[in-house]
């Protein structure tokens, strides 16, 4: 066991932000161990479900029982795993430590989307305006001088009003509930000065309604979410995630890319009459066993739109749709320096033209600026760590929207949305502090 | 550094080692250790098809990058320096390391009257490194200010990320499996690394 503290011990003072990326984990451990197998693996796998976060906040009981239930440990190595990350963080054991296991396993079941069903609606708490449960992705738009903010959770999906340039949102709103919802997505479009509609998958199809800002009864203000409808009907498949939606153009009509399987794109045309086209199927992105995960869309000129796929293989796919003729161009791999990206984001940075935002699981915000033409040259850029978000935190999803002079990025970790003010411009590419945004999410 | 002014330029070649802990796994130094006489053996056959002198630079890095061997013309590379393994996989430190030898190697060959053809280089990798990636993102900006885009190669391990070997500025990778014919794999190394004569 010491020489193993030893090696872990060493890994972490060598580069501290390895606890938060399993996959540079398991590099360092086979640099300083490189014949210690159960190390690698007992180490990466406690990395990677969170466990030197319980250990740091002193929950080792919730560590022990997430090793055995997310982990797939016997009680007897869980404990050992436990050990090994409290010895190696400098944390002291407790006399008693191991003696019971924790009561409410079921708390701590792993939330894997397309498996977890819908429980009893909840309702945000309606004298805080908190959201029910951690949320799972995020998504942004402005509507004049506001944002409207999208979560969702294991409760449904929820928006919330809130300035521009602040980071307290207001009483968040529950829009849907579909079943299964963390299989499905949400996108927000931009109507007008006052107007974004919110449209999502759901068993129905793809849903949609109205999201303003109005006043509430106590002088502030917060969304008023119109009725449902639907937008689009799928017969024989349910639409999952991830969505794209894009006006294309004064006329309301919606052009709809989604999957019903997580690997095949279909695009749906839709008016505002209810004429929906046939689905066209665009070019494959997916490798064999591949699924995607993440995908956004921003006109790249009056004609053609950027297309980007994220895959759980965290390749991101970009592609571009001309419509004037109805082609999709092949999905290029634009080559990202890091493997462990799980969200991505597009937005038009003033000055700039289309710019991909990337998040890695560890929290580091990446860019990439979107050339006029697809190439083999891929000039990332990184933001590095936004300070202010707990080490420990794994960021599962981001969203972009611009705030004047800055873009900001709102980034979910461990269930918590965080701002994050960036600057991006030929010269430069920075971030500021990260301020919590949801301050009533629960941990 | 004696020779008189080639007529056709020197073009320094840069072999960049692991030499991390983990390369100590299946061996992979050791053989690496085997690989370099066969590699040097064919940059010096290469050496005599192109107009240009090629000499040949090795550094190797773990935590930290050193030069392991200065630039030297291949025919006078009598004796090679075993490489011992250890440390971290810092493949920043490398590039770091590698901008500045080239810079310096460039610096000298300059001050004495040599034509210097744009440097290549080949990074022999067990595996993805472990710094940081904004570290990675830096060096690797720093390192491609000296040496053109699509001059870096890479030998690596069998299943090492072609999209992250991409990302990290290296084109066309050669795996290596579990056997090897030396000699090919010298071959196949010098010649990516020693192209057509360039002016």
């Amino acid at each position: 066991m010491d020489d193993r503290v030893a090696a872990l011990t060493a890994v972490i003072r060598y580069d501290s932000t390895l606890v938060d990326d399993p996959a540079r984990l398991g590099r360092a451990l086979c640099d300083v161990a490189p014949f210690d197998d159960s190390l690698r693996h007992a180490s990466t796998l406690g990395a990677s479900i969170g466990i030197p976060a319980l250990i740091a906040g002193g929950r080792l009981d919730d560590a022990v029982a997430r090793l055995r239930i997310r982990g797939g440990q016997r009680l007897d190595v869980a404990l050992w795993t436990t050990r090994l990350w409290c010895e190696a963080l400098s944390v002291e054991l407790p006399f008693e430590f191991g003696a019971t296991m924790p009561p409410d396993f079921d708390r701590l079941l792993p939330a894997s989307p397309g498996t977890v069903e819908r429980p009893p609606r909840d309702e945000p708490d309606s004298r805080t305006g908190r959201l029910p449960a951690s949320a799972t992705f995020v998504r942004a738009c402005r509507l004049g001088d506001d944002v409207v903010v999208a979560v969702g959770t294991h409760a449904g999906l929820f928006a919330a009003t809130c300035p521009a340039s602040y980071a307290q949102p207001s009483e968040w709103v529950n829009v849907a509930a579909p079943s299964s919802p963390l299989s499905r997505d949400l996108v927000l479009l931009s109507e007008s000065s006052t107007i974004v509609t919110a449209v999502w998958s759901s068993e129905k199809g793809v849903e949609q309604c109205v999201v303003r800002v109005a006043e509430t009864g106590i002088g502030g203000a917060g969304p008023s979410v119109g009725d449902p409808s639907r937008l689009l009907q799928v017969v024989g498949a349910e639409p999952r995630y991830p969505l794209t939606a894009s006006l294309t153009d004064e006329r309301g009509i919606v052009d709809l890319t989604w999957t019903a399987d997580r690997r095949e794109l279909r695009r749906t045309t839709v008016d505002r009459r209810g004429s929906t086209s046939e689905p066209v199927v665009l070019p494959a992105a997916c490798a064999k066993g591949e699924r995607l995960i993440g995908l956004a869309s921003t006109p790249a000129s009056p004609a053609t739109t950027w297309l980007v796929a994220l895959t759980d293989r965290a390749r991101v796919l970009l592609a571009s749709w001309d419509k004037s003729v109805d082609q999709y161009s092949t999905w290029i791999s634009a080559a990202a320096p890091v493997s462990n990206v799980v969200a991505v984001a597009l937005t038009d940075v003033a000055g700039v033209g289309p710019v991909l935002f990337a998040a890695t699981a560890d929290r580091r915000l990446l860019c990439l600026e979107l050339a006029p033409k697809l190439s083999e040259a891929w000039p990332w850029r990184s933001f590095g760590l936004p300070a202010g978000i707990p080490p420990g935190a794994q960021c599962t999803s981001l969203a972009v929207f611009p705030n004047e002079a800055e873009n900001i990025l709102l980034l979910v970790c461990a269930g918590v949305v965080w701002r994050v003010p960036v600057w991006v411009n030929s010269e430069r590419a920075s971030c500021g502090k990260a301020s919590l945004f949801d301050q009533g999410a629960p941990q | 550094m004696s020779d008189a002014p080639g007529l056709g330029g020197i073009q320094p070649v840069y072999l960049v080692i692991d030499a991390s802990g983990s390369t100590a796994l299946d061996n992979w130094i050791g053989r690496v250790n085997a690989l370099l006489p066969a590699l040097v053996e064919q940059l010096e056959l290469a050496d005599d098809r192109v107009t240009h002198e090629v000499r040949l630079s090795m550094l190797t890095f773990g935590t930290s990058a050193v030069v392991h061997m200065p630039l030297s013309a291949t025919s006078a590379i009598e004796f090679i320096p075993a490489i011992q393994s250890g440390g971290f996989t810092s493949l920043s430190s490398a590039f770091h390391a590698l901008a500045a030898t080239i810079a310096e190697d460039a610096s000298s060959l300059t001050a004495d009257g040599y034509n210097v053809v744009p440097a290549t280089a080949c990074f022999v990798l067990q595996g993805l490194p472990t710094d940081p990636p904004d570290h990675l993102i830096e060096a690797l900006a720093e390192l491609e200010a000296r040496i053109e885009r699509g001059s870096l190669h890479a030998v690596c391990c069998a299943g090492t990320d072609p999209v992250a070997l991409r990302g990290l500025g290296f084109t066309s990778p050669i795996y290596v499996g579990d056997t090897i014919d030396l000699s090919m794999l010298g071959a196949s190394i010098a010649r990516e690394l020693v192209a057509a004569p360039r002016p």
